[in-house]
């Protein structure tokens, strides 16, 4: 009997450690396409290469949507964008400050440029399709 | 011993039938057939509850993980995004303005932002533990 209680706490236990394992590698980040390039230089211009489209992206959404607006609306939505221009700004800052001092900050704070910019061109499309329908 | 087992049994039994399922009635104000005003604003306080506590166990996990020094650029980045949730949901129900239905498409605008503000945190606690 002690003999199957010792096997059982046994196998719960690596259950729970390998558990615990896989938690911890979903957590890594998935690497990039623009990593896969030869160098550290060359990964850093692709990944700002790839912001300055998503940020025209976001231009074009944004344009598209002031463009429905009457001069109000216009004034507000620029009051929003300066604030999420701060946030973006503060937000990339933090994520790639945990690369201070590394060859790769650049390139990571490039990836979370583009994330949020993306997450913006969403946001800003969401607004304009509702403006749409009303 | 036996009443451990028996008082497991007993709260596996009642779970179904918790407050996990209460969505499943018809009084549900999240229910597709929903329209009533009250309904649908009881069923946006919710979803935005529910975004809340997902962004709360982000935010969390990120910050458990984080240097003091990072902290105090984290808790910057979470002021700014703040205001900017604020700001732009207030843009969104402009359009509204003195509508009823104003309070309700900012509500929905809250709990949008909010759940891909979770998002973006669950990203940055990967990048903080880095590739494999």
């Amino acid at each position: 009997m002690k003999t199957r209680r010792i096997i059982l706490c046994a196998l719960l236990a690596t259950a729970l450690l390998s558990a615990a394992a896989g938690a911890k590698t979903q957590q890594q980040r998935p690497v990039q396409p623009c990593e896969e390039r030869g160098s550290q230089a060359e990964a850093s211009g692709c990944a700002h290469r790839e912001y300055q489209a998503a940020d025209a992206e976001l231009n074009k959404a944004y344009n598209r949507l002031a463009a429905i607006l009457d001069a109000d609306e216009k004034a507000l939505l620029k009051t929003s964008e300066l604030a999420w221009i701060k946030y973006r700004d503060a937000d990339c800052t933090f994520e790639s400050s945990q690369y201070a001092g590394g060859t790769m900050r650049p390139m990571i704070e490039s990836f979370c440029l583009t994330r949020v910019t993306k997450a913006r061109t969403a946001e800003l499309n969401e607004q304009y399709e509702l403006r749409s329908d009303k | 011993m036996k009443t451990f087992l028996t008082t497991v049994a007993v709260i596996l039994l009642l779970a179904p039938f918790g407050p996990g399922s209460r969505g499943q009635t018809a009084e549900d104000p999240c229910h597709p057939d929903a329209q009533r005003s009250t309904q649908l604003m009881a069923c946006a306080e919710r979803k935005f509850k529910e975004a809340a506590a997902e962004l709360k166990r982000a935010r969390d996990e990120l910050h458990a993980d984080l240097e003091p020094r990072s902290r105090v650029k984290f808790r910057a980045a979470e002021r700014l995004w703040l205001r900017y949730r604020k700001s732009n949901c207030e843009t969104e129900a402009s359009i509204y303005e003195g509508g009823t239905i104003q309070p309700l498409i900012e509500l929905r605008c809250m709990a949008r932002l909010t759940l891909a503000r979770a998002d973006e945190l669950k990203t940055q606690t990967q990048t903080l533990h880095g590739t494999n």
